[in-house]
């Protein structure tokens, strides 16, 4: 039996630029910034495209996630048997969620939506 | 003052009237009036007390070393009491209007003196109290007389009521007064001493000077208070009035500076209303801009809301398809436990098979009967345990997962669950985010359009300084206003504490006030010094009159030289040798006593006749011989004594003193008659209650308690 790789956490430079743009700032009260930090957003997308049940394609390099901030063993209990049964890591197949959740955000935004209202 | 006669009715035992006549050629001073216990020797002491002085005491006593006169005797009342009142009873009982009187007759300096006294019932017979009697006296001087009130201020004169007990020496009370006498007693004789020299009233004015200096004194010191009070005022006063004159400077200031505002404020207001359109659309834009700046603040608070719950929206993703999985794990932890509780059962029934296999008998163990079919019995059980093994291992071969791994995955998943309402509460700081953010972006539409409107010829940005200014200083003169009105109130309520406190003015009231009291102090001074110089030179008089009596009434006066008086007024006998003696026989004392109220009467300067009742009480035969030799011997002096029989024998008295003896009376009751009063007889005989005389046939009634007064031949 394969065993369970932790792997790292990473986005796109496009998506990490649109989750750069979700995060608060006081002075830009009318931009729509909800999360605290870029972790928090990150977490957000990721949490949409598990929801979803879409994951993207990440494609060119990868922004890497802090892991001391986003902890990928959390989420073994949801995604265990899915990357040994395809032999991905935990980080990449976060990463791939993460990457389904920002292209769902990105087209909610281009539709005029704001990202909380993709609960 | 000389007795010269004596009438008396219905007091004591002597009902009706009955007269002692103290007149003698010989000018002899010397009275005695002799009789048995309660034949009246003592009411007529009484008698002529209360002719004198309108009341009788009972017996005095020494109390914290001053003398106090007993309870005031009633005239009538109750008689069952001892002592009872002074009225005699039978004329109380019988009389249909009781009356008591006493009447003296006196001379002083060749003029007569009638001393009359009466108590009569102004509501007949038995009166009940005092106030039921009609008081009367009478005193006549020459051919004037005195009624009551007046006639008591000149019996006062004749005879000071605060010296009566120099005058009236109770023999039975003396044992009380040698105490006081006697060293150890606080004051002494010191009152005394005061009394004789008519001090009291010195003592009562410097008392009342004392009063009146302590009365001033407190009002002085009430002043200086009230001084001191003031000048704290007047402290407080001028502060006041520091504070009323640095807020007049402020509030003059803030005046100007507010008159300085409304004037340019007018200026500008009609400056501004030249440009009418222009300043229509600059309020137009400040109305704006300070929308837009209200619709800001509130953006920035829903957008921060917003963020806030945001930290959540995470949780809410990923429960929406989490949740399946918990409720997977749920429905697997039910089974679980379902299949635990069905092996258990399994196990336990195996056991109880294996049991009964092992033990078996052929023999119930319910009903210890013999079992029918003994060996299909057991094949039975056999099978039973065989069914039950297969059962087990099939439930156990299907229960794959452990019970805690279970637990551990709910457990991790229930962490990806956002606490309840989150969703809500996301949704809605997004609505309100939203709506804040459109009002915000209409209003900033708004404004760019009003902006981008213009105004030709007009200097917009310096209007808008102006137009600012306006605000600005009516923002200022709207706040300068209270300023002013509560600098106005303050002045005010100062003005008021300023008038409350009197304006800091300060009155000098007592200057007058302590002149007096320096006076009063200084006569105060001269007074306390004459007092004292008064009571030292009495002192060393009565030290002297009183040792000169001494001498020659003790018995020893070789060795007993005198009386001693000191400074503090404690009296003792003095020594041969000068100094006090020790120990004082009582019958020494009771003489040192006597003759030291004889100096004190005669210190006094009072001329008047002294009453001595139980003369004889604690002294020697040698003493009271001594005693009558001396007083009876003194010229001036009137010496009337009132002995029982066990204290001086009428014969050998009569007989041994009768050349100083003017009058002398008997006061007995019939049964004390051993001689028929008729005939002289000495043997009368007693039938019941009465004595009838053998050779005469006189008869008396014994049990009548009447005194008759007997009158004694002395020699002339």
């Amino acid at each position: 039996m394969t065993e369970l790789r932790v792997g790292s956490v990473s986005v796109p430079q496009d998506s990490h630029n649109l989750l750069t743009d979700l995060v608060y700032d006081k002075n830009k009260s009318e931009e729509d910034r909800p999360f605290s930090a870029i972790v928090e957003a990150f977490r957000f997308a990721f949490a949409l495209g598990y929801a979803s049940n879409k994951r993207g394609k990440r494609v060119g390099a990868g922004i890497t996630v802090a892991p001391r901030q986003f902890v990928v063993s959390d989420y073994e209990v949801l995604f265990r048997e899915i990357c040994i049964e395809e032999d991905i890591s935990l980080g990449a197949l976060c990463s791939d969620f993460a990457q389904g959740g920002c292209e769902i955000i990105k087209a909610h935004l281009e539709r005029g939506g704001t990202v909380l209202e993709l609960l | 003052m000389e007795l010269t006669y004596l009438a008396i009715a219905n007091i004591g035992p002597f009902k009706g009237l009955h007269q002692f006549n103290f007149n003698n050629e010989a000018g002899k001073t010397g009275f005695a009036i002799f009789s048995k216990n309660g034949r009246g020797k003592t009411s007529l002491f009484n008698a002529m007390q209360w002719a004198l002085f309108g009341e009788v005491f009972e017996r005095g006593s020494v109390r914290s070393g001053k003398w106090s006169e007993g309870r005031k005797r009633k005239i009538v009342g109750d008689y069952s009491k001892d002592p009872g009142p002074l009225m005699n009873e039978d004329a109380y009982r019988e009389e249909k209007i009781p009356e008591m009187s006493v009447i003296i007759f006196a001379s002083k300096d060749g003029e007569d003196i009638q001393i009359s006294r009466t108590a009569k019932s102004k509501v007949g017979s038995m009166p009940r109290e005092d106030e039921d009697l009609n008081r009367t006296l009478t005193v006549s001087v020459g051919s004037k007389a005195y009624q009551d009130a007046e006639g008591q201020e000149l019996v006062e004169q004749l005879f000071p009521s605060e010296l009566r007990r120099f005058f009236f020496i109770d023999g039975e009370s003396l044992e009380e007064y040698v105490n006081l006498v006697k060293a150890g007693q606080v004051g002494g004789i010191k009152d005394d001493v005061e009394s004789v020299l008519r001090l009291p009233a010195l003592t009562r004015g410097i008392t009342d000077l004392e009063k009146l200096r302590h009365d001033l004194e407190g009002e002085m010191a009430s002043e200086n208070r009230e001084k001191r009070k003031m000048k704290k005022s007047a402290r407080e006063a001028n502060d006041i009035q520091i504070q009323i004159k640095n807020l007049t400077i402020e509030l003059q200031g803030k005046e100007r500076n507010y008159e300085k505002t409304r004037k340019r404020f007018e200026d500008l207001e009609s400056e501004l209303k030249g440009v009418a359109e222009a300043v229509s659309h600059m309020e137009n834009l400040q109305k704006l801009r300070i929308t837009r700046d209200a619709l800001k603040t509130a953006l920035e608070r829903s957008a921060k809301a917003r963020h806030d719950f945001s930290s959540n929206a995470w949780k809410v993703l990923i429960w929406n398809r989490a949740k399946s999985l918990h409720k997977e794990a749920d429905d697997q932890m039910g089974n679980i436990q379902s299949s635990k509780f069905r092996i258990d059962s399994i196990n336990n029934r195996i056991g109880n098979l294996e049991k009964e296999i092992s033990k078996f008998t052929g023999i119930c163990s319910h009903c210890d009967q013999p079992i029918a079919d003994a060996e299909s019995h057991k094949r039975k059980l056999n099978e039973d345990l065989k069914k039950k093994k297969n059962e087990l291992s099939e439930i156990t071969a299907d229960s794959d997962l452990s019970a805690d791994s279970v637990i551990q995955t709910m457990g991790e998943l229930g962490k990806l669950n956002a606490p309840t309402g989150s969703k809500e509460s996301i949704l809605d700081s997004n609505k309100n985010w939203i709506e804040d953010r459109r009002k915000l972006l209409n209003i900033m539409e708004l404004l760019e359009k009003e902006e981008s409107r213009g105004l030709q010829g007009v200097d917009s940005e310096g209007l808008l300084k102006k137009y600012e200014n306006r605000g600005q200083m009516r923002t200022t003169l709207s706040r300068m206003d209270p300023i002013i009105d509560d600098l106005k109130l303050k002045i005010k309520q100062k003005e008021i504490d300023f008038k409350r406190l009197g304006g800091g003015k300060i009155s000098n009231s007592n200057t007058s006030k302590t002149r007096v009291n320096s006076t009063i102090g200084d006569l105060l001074n001269v007074m306390k010094d004459t007092l004292a110089k008064y009571r030292e030179s009495a002192r060393t008089r009565v030290e002297d009159v009183a040792s000169e009596s001494f001498r020659n009434v003790i018995n020893a006066p070789e060795a007993l030289t005198g009386v001693i008086i000191d400074e503090n007024f404690n009296g003792s006998i003095r020594g041969a040798n000068g100094r006090r003696v020790t120990m004082p026989s009582s019958g020494q004392e009771m003489t040192m006593t006597l003759c030291i109220m004889d100096a004190l009467r005669r210190v006094s300067n009072v001329s008047a006749p002294i009453f001595f009742d139980t003369p004889g009480r604690s002294l020697d035969d040698d003493h009271k011989k001594a005693q009558l030799e001396y007083f009876w011997k003194m010229r001036n002096h009137q010496f009337i004594i009132f002995p029982h029989s066990g204290e001086y024998k009428i014969e050998e008295t009569i007989e041994e003193f009768g050349g100083l003896i003017g009058g002398a009376w008997e006061l007995t009751w019939p049964t004390d008659c051993e001689n028929c009063e008729n005939c002289g007889e000495d043997s009368p005989m007693k039938e019941g209650v009465i004595m009838r005389c053998m050779n005469c046939g006189e008869k008396w009634d014994i049990s009548i308690r009447q005194t008759t007064v007997k009158v004694l031949e002395v020699e002339s």
